[in-house]
């Protein structure tokens, strides 16, 4: 119940964050995502946490779907506690070097 | 698992297919983002995306991503109330918007390369 409420809350944060990300980055000239723009706003914190929930949320909403194609589909038990495991950390891994590159 | 195919269960296939697409760019994304820490390899990329094929491919992740957008909308919609007698014309309406907000942020994306 509550992993599908999260679900449900991400993708509510993932529509505002998209509608930013899109207009920000595409929709307003292309020297937004040049390197130095991207370096110049990722020392400023309103940005750092920006990126980081953006991060986490897109993350947690992208695996929880796959989390579910896992259960519904695959049918070994085997198979199944693999890919589970396999769901569960990729996300972890690149949380990590999302967080990485957004602090340091 | 067998279904009764009508337009509903077509949204929920399209819905599902468009987030799995969405989750396996969400990897390639972070991943090679996050591993781009000096300005050149950055530019290099970057440049890469003037490709007409890399173009035509963002359109269409784009196009993918508005899509699930929207479905996502439309049942939190549905989930929080809204009558499902409005449930047709809310696909309906689905449909509309990712059009014309697709066209306008196309026509962004190619000001890009132009």
């Amino acid at each position: 119940m509550w992993s599908w409420l999260f679900h449900r809350i991400t993708g509510v944060i993932l529509v505002a964050g998209l509608l930013y990300h899109f207009i920000f980055m595409h929709f307003m000239g292309h020297d937004n995502y040049s390197y130095e723009a991207v370096a110049q706003r990722l020392k400023e914190p309103s940005w750092q946490f920006f990126n980081i929930i953006f991060l986490l949320s897109a993350l947690y909403h992208g695996f929880y779907g796959l989390n579910g194609l896992v259960s519904e589909y695959i049918k070994g038990n085997y198979w199944k506690r693999f890919m589970k495991y396999v769901v569960f950390i990729i996300p972890i891994v690149l949380a990590f070097f999302g967080m990485k590159i957004v602090i340091f | 698992m067998r279904y009764r195919w009508h337009i509903g269960s077509l949204a929920w296939l399209v819905h599902r297919i468009t987030g799995v697409l969405l989750a396996l760019y969400l990897i390639a994304h972070i991943f090679v983002l996050s591993h781009l820490k000096d300005p050149s390899s950055y530019n290099q990329i970057m440049n890469m995306m003037k490709n007409p094929v890399i173009k035509i491919g963002e359109l269409m992740l784009f196009a993918v991503v508005l899509i699930h957008v929207f479905a996502g909308i439309r049942i939190t919609m549905l989930e929080i109330g809204f009558s499902t007698k409005y449930h047709k014309q809310m696909a309906y309406f689905s449909a509309f918007a990712v059009c014309l907000i697709w066209l306008i942020g196309a026509f962004y994306f190619l000001k890009e390369v132009f």
